[in-house]
Order: structure tokens, then C-alpha cells, then sequence
């Protein structure tokens, strides 16, 4: 076996530098493939704000893949153009929703404050605390520091709760589900207090009275491993000092 | 078509590459491997009183060889002679029993007891010639047979792989404790379990200093959570890091001039480089991104770390220096937990599949090719590298709770081995003791 090697090995060679020559995959749109990718990486946060585009991304996306898998490597460099240009559009339209949303927001909440500062100008007298009778937990969605309306409800109730006792100071605590990594959790949970905090503090709350730790996934409200649990697991809970 | 074209690349690649020299065994990835097969009869009584040790001893050993993963340990059952009878030498061994069982290797040993002391004598022959390869005396505690079984185990794994096994290394983890985690250590077959770091607190992350004194972990015993280390041989522990917010997830430089860990001191995750003790702080991030995860490549002038700044988490690359990190990771939306190989060509990640399951990968930090190394068996996560490369240890809730299991590089051969009830997370392989001359 060894002896016929040498003999045989040139034939070999040329067979196979032939077969490299003519068969080795050339018109692979290797950038337009990365770029549409790149585009696509973040599409799932998009999709409430912008779902058609994202659904014509996807969509073309899809139409690539195929079209690779057939071969046709002009076709699909085309099909991933365009999936990249609508993930593209898509992103836009979402900024743009968001900064009107945001400039909305800041409206309302000047407005909140200016009645509140008018309040303390009044010198409102310190009735015995009325309105909330404790502070609620607030939830968020998965991956997400974000406050949803339902949890900027609940914040402003806990605005009025805190204003209520002014000498009352509270630790916000930041937690997660179960799923994904430690480290990522107990940063993603610290943000969740953070952006916690930053909006009670836009409410008019003094940041001096709300201190914040995150538990990442440390310290679940329910300890299952369901969609459920997972949901009550991803909250912003408050802890009173003193 | 495409595939003969494809082939034909492929074997035009093979071709170009230089045959190495075939005094080992060829490593578990190298296209040439074969676990090699090797027959581990029952260790042999010698004298009286060894008879539960010996039977004992023949099992570590074969789990050894097993986990080692170049090696077919040839089951027992199968075996033509009577492990009881034959000789420990040479001349008393019948070879063809051997070779007609397939075994190219046997390893042998004979155990006694002799005062407060076990003595283990063992011996490795080829089985084809008949050839002695190796032979060894060792000598210890009587209740404590398991670290010499390990050591005659590294000594057959060296010879023919010529290279250090893990055997005598050793896995921290967090264990949650009545709602709390403590840091604990076990040998790294799941033995001899014991807990370093046991408060009335969470203690999580545990990661080694590259020459095994300390520990690193994060805990919320003085709130934080701080980064804290344990010194080993005292149980003495000390605050590395007790910064405003989160000081979590330290990884010591392999060459022990620094560490790095995830700091939000300045209102954001980042991470940042600092002396061993927690001194002289560098900030290496600057995004309005999650940062954190940090790992450092072999030659300590990298790290890779987890960003969400696309959008969502993925895998990055820094210098140690700091300046502008490159992104690794293109494919799916959630990549977390890298941890770089020792031999460097390999980064250990996880990610969250299309049907939102955690599983383990692994990426070439500079093709950026991906592999795949657990698929339909429950959440696998935070996976590390044995101070060899050649193996990981990882958390699993495929048997319902978190566990920890072990594979190899390739995926292949995944056990478990935790052995207690309870939640088990966050294994960290510790680096090899000196080895003694």
C-alpha cells in the first residue's frame, strides 16, 4: 500500500486540484449575507413597532436562504439586499415612533412635576397618608429594562405612596428570570431598578430616598419554571428602610 | 456535484499538511483519532484486608481512563481471564487472553494494606508484544486509596498522550443552600465534595487564581454584591472589590499579573482590569450597553466579554489594553458566558436557540466559525474549559435540576457528575497543582 503511494499520488494531485479548480463555490454573496444578518440580529425587538416591515424582512430573508440553498447565488444577493434594506426601514420607523413617544412622555411628566411643585408651594398639609396603601412590584418583559405602560402605572402610584411619607426611604431591588447567564442577569436586573428609579425620580421623588441592588436571578418570586413563573420573575420589587 | 467539489477541497487541504510524528496518541479533535483500547481487570489483593479497596480501585480507574477521552475502557464483563489468578507481571500474564478481549493496552495493579498505609502497585503493558511500558509503587493513607489510583491514572494518560491529565484537579461551583449559595469544591470526577464559603448569604461565580491559592466569587454578605477571594489553605477571606453597585464575575489573567470583572460603579455594567488584589482600577468598556462576562485568552493580552450593544447579547472581543472591541458572534440573538480555551483556539459560549433552549457552542475567536456541542437535553449553560482544553465541565437541568456534567471538547462522552441533591451552578476547573518533581 505504501510503495504504490508515490506512483499513484500525482494522478491524485491533479484530480484533485482539478476538482478544487472547477468545483469549489466561488459566487457566494458572502457580504450582502453578513450584512442582511447584521440587520436582522435585533429584529425581534422591532416587530411591535414596525411589524410589517419586519414581516417583509423576514420574509426576504427567507426567500435568500432559499434561493442559496438552490444555487441561484444572483438571486439571492438580490433577496439579502432587500432583506437588509427593510430591517433598515424598519429600524428607522421604530426610532422615529420612539422619539415621539419619548418627547410625549417628557411632556406629561413636566406637567406631573410642575403640579407637584405647585402642591409643595401650597404647603398641602400633611394629612394622614391616603391614596395607595403599599408599594406594588413592577413587571417587565423578557431581555428588557424598559418600563412598560402598565409598570409607568404602577410607578406613578408608587410616586404618590412615597409622597405620601416623605421621610420614608426604600431599596429597590431589580430581578430576572431564570433563564440566561448570572453575570448577564444581575446587570440586566440592575438596570431594571435603575430605570426604576430614574422614573419615580422624574416623578419627583428624591433619588436620596430609593436605593438600588439587583438579585439577577438570584431571588425568583416563584421558583417554577414556567411562562408564568418566568413572567412574575421579571420585576422590580421595593424594600422600606428603617 | 457540489459535494465531490467540496471533497475535493478538502482533500486537497490533507494533503498539504505534514504527517506528524506518531510516538502519541493523536488528540481527541485530530481527524487520525481512535480511542485507544485498554483493559483495567479488577485490582489484585495482595496479602489480606485489601479486597474492598482493590475492587474500589479498579473502578476509579477505569472511570478515569474513561473521562479522559482518548482512551475504550473494555468492559469488564467481557474480560477471558480471571483477574483473581493472573500475575501482576509480565511472565504471569496470558497476552492472547488479552488480545482476544481487543485490548491493545492493560493496566494492572495490586493493592495491600500494610499498617495505617495502602500500598498500590501498578503496571501498564502492551498487550500485542507483551512489552512492560510502564511501572509504579505508591504509597498513602489507608482510607484515601482514590488520589494514588488517580496518579497511576495520569501516568498511562502522559504515556501515551504526552500530556498532563486532570485528574488531580479540582471544580468550584455554587450550591444553593437553604435559599442561599455557597462556594464549594469537589475533585473533578464529582468526589470528595466540600463547601468553602458557607454564610447566611448568596455567594455565586466562583473563579480561580491561576495558581490555585484563591478563589474568586461575588457575594452579598456586605451587601454589593463585592468581589471577594478565599484563600485555600487558611479558609481566610478578603474583599478584592467593594465598589458602589455590582462587582461580579472576576476571571484572573492566566499569567497572574491582573484580573477582570464587570463594575457598574459608573452607572452601567463595564468591565474594567485591575491588580490581583483589586488595585489600580482600568476601565476597558465604554458603552451604554450591558458589558460584562469577561475572559482572558491564554497569552492575557485579550478578553472576550458579552455586549448587548447590537441590540441584544453577543460575544466580543477587547485588548487587555483596552480601545475598540470586535464583535465574534453573528448568529442568533442571545450569546452569553464565553470562557477561551487554554490552548487558545477555541471560545466556549452559550446561546439561546430558535426554540428558546440554552445550549453550549463553541467559536474559533478568529474565523468565527461556530460549533454546536449539546442539543435536545434541557438548558446547558456556562460552560468552562479543564486546564488542558481537552474537556468542559457545564450546568444541565436535562435530569430536572441544575447538575454539573462534564464532556469533551467535541461534545461527545457528556456525564454527569455531581453527586449530591441540591442545586448545582456556575463550575469553574481549577488550574493543575506543581506538578512534583
Amino acid at each position: 500500500m505504501r510503495t504504490a503511494l508515490p506512483r499513484l499520488a500525482p494522478k491524485i494531485l491533479l484530480l484533485v486540484a482539478a476538482l478544487a479548480l472547477a468545483g469549489c463555490p466561488k459566487k457566494i454573496p458572502q457580504p450582502e449575507i453578513d450584512a442582511a444578518e447584521r440587520a436582522m440580529a435585533d429584529l425581534d425587538k422591532l416587530k411591535d413597532c414596525a411589524p410589517e416591515l419586519v414581516a417583509a424582512a423576514r420574509a426576504a430573508m427567507e426567500q435568500a436562504e432559499g434561493l442559496m440553498k438552490a444555487e441561484k447565488y444572483d438571486e439571492a444577493k438580490a433577496a439579502y439586499l432587500a432583506a437588509r434594506s427593510l430591517a433598515d426601514k424598519a429600524r428607522k420607523e421604530c426610532d422615529e415612533k420612539k422619539k415621539a413617544a419619548e418627547e410625549a412622555e417628557k411632556k406629561r411628566l413636566a406637567e406631573l412635576a410642575a403640579q407637584e411643585a405647585a402642591r409643595a408651594m401650597n404647603n398641602t398639609p400633611a394629612e394622614a397618608p391616603s391614596g395607595p396603601a403599599a408599594l406594588v412590584t413592577v413587571l417587565f418583559d423578557f431581555n428588557a429594562a424598559e418600563l412598560t405602560d402598565k409598570a409607568r402605572a404602577d410607578l406613578e402610584q408608587n410616586a404618590e405612596y412615597l409622597r405620601a411619607r416623605p421621610a420614608l426611604r426604600v431599596q429597590v431591588e431589580g430581578h430576572c428570570d431564570s433563564r440566561g447567564s448570572t453575570e448577564y442577569n444581575l446587570a440586566l436586573g440592575e438596570r431594571r431598578a435603575m430605570a426604576t428609579r430614574q422614573f419615580l425620580v422624574k416623578l419627583g421623588v428624591d433619588p436620596e430616598r430609593l436605593e438600588i441592588i439587583s438579585f439577577g436571578e438570584e431571588r425568583p418570586a416563584d421558583p417554577d419554571s414556567t411562562e408564568e413563573a418566568f413572567g412574575k420573575n421579571r420585576r422590580a420589587e421595593f424594600r422600606e428602610l428603617q | 456535484m457540489k459535494k465531490i467539489a467540496l471533497l475535493g477541497c478538502l482533500l486537497g487541504l490533507a494533503w498539504g499538511a505534514a504527517a506528524p510524528a506518531q510516538d502519541y496518541l493523536p488528540p481527541i479533535d485530530d481527524p487520525n483519532f481512535r480511542p485507544y483500547p485498554i483493559a483495567v481487570p479488577a485490582f489484585k489483593e495482595l496479602g489480606t484486608g485489601a479486597a474492598a479497596l482493590a475492587k474500589e480501585g479498579a473502578e476509579i480507574l477505569r472511570n478515569d481512563l474513561g473521562i479522559a477521552g482518548s482512551f475504550k475502557v473494555l468492559d469488564p464483563r467481557s474480560y477471558l481471564a480471571d483477574p483473581a489468578k493472573e500475575g501482576l507481571t509480565g511472565a504471569a500474564i496470558n497476552f492472547p487472553d488479552w488480545l482476544n478481549v481487543g485490548a491493545e493496552g492493560l493496566a494492572k495493579a495490586g493493592v495491600a494494606i500494610d499498617g495505617a498505609e495502602v500500598i498500590l502497585e501498578g503496571r501498564l503493558f502492551d498487550v500485542a508484544t507483551g512489552k512492560e511500558l510502564l511501572q509504579l509503587k505508591l504509597k498513602g493513607p489507608k482510607d484515601n486509596l482514590r488520589p494514588l489510583v488517580h496518579q497511576f491514572a495520569d501516568r498511562i494518560v502522559k504515556h501515551f498522550t504526552g500530556v498532563r491529565s486532570v485528574f488531580s484537579t479540582q471544580i468550584a461551583f455554587a450550591k444553593k443552600v437553604k435559599g442561599n449559595k455557597a462556594i464549594c469544591l469537589m475533585d473533578f470526577d464529582g468526589f470528595g465534595e466540600r463547601c468553602l464559603v458557607s454564610n447566611d448569604s448568596i455567594n455565586l461565580l466562583p473563579a480561580w487564581s491561576p495558581d490555585g491559592r484563591y478563589v474568586y466569587f461575588s457575594s452579598y454578605l456586605k451587601g454589593g454584591p463585592h468581589a471577594w477571594r478565599v484563600e485555600l489553605a487558611t479558609g481566610r477571606m478578603n474583599q478584592v472589590s467593594k465598589q458602589r453597585g455590582l462587582n461580579i464575575g472576576v476571571a484572573a489573567a492566566p499569567d497572574g499579573s491582573a484580573i477582570a470583572m464587570t463594575l457598574s460603579k459608573d452607572d452601567n455594567s463595564e468591565i474594567y482590569r485591575m491588580a490581583p488584589d483589586g488595585t489600580k482600577v482600568a476601565r476597558l468598556t465604554n458603552n451604554f450597553a450591558i458589558d460584562a462576562s469577561p475572559t482572558w485568552s491564554p497569552d492575557s493580552k485579550q478578553l472576550a466579554f458579552v455586549s448587548e450593544r447590537s441590540g441584544n447579547p453577543q460575544i466580543y472581543v477587547i485588548s487587555a489594553a483596552g480601545g475598540e472591541p470586535r464583535r465574534l458572534t453573528f448568529q442568533g440573538n442571545y450569546n452569553q458566558t464565553p470562557d477561551w480555551s487554554p490552548r487558545g483556539d477555541w471560545i466556549l459560549f452559550n446561546a439561546r436557540d430558535e426554540r428558546l433552549v440554552y445550549d453550549i457552542f463553541k467559536v474559533n475567536p478568529d474565523t468565527g466559525e461556530i460549533r454546536r456541542l449539546t442539543q435536545d437535553q434541557g438548558n446547558n449553560e456556562h460552560a468552562r474549559w479543564s486546564p488542558d482544553g481537552n474537556l468542559v465541565v457545564f450546568n444541565s437541568t436535562r435530569a430536572g435540576e441544575s447538575k454539573l456534567y462534564i464532556m469533551n471538547a467535541d461534545g461527545t462522552n457528556q456525564r454527569m457528575i455531581s453527586k449530591g441533591s441540591g442545586e448545582y451552578t456556575n463550575p469553574a476547573w481549577g488550574p493543575w497543582a506543581p506538578e512534583k518533581k
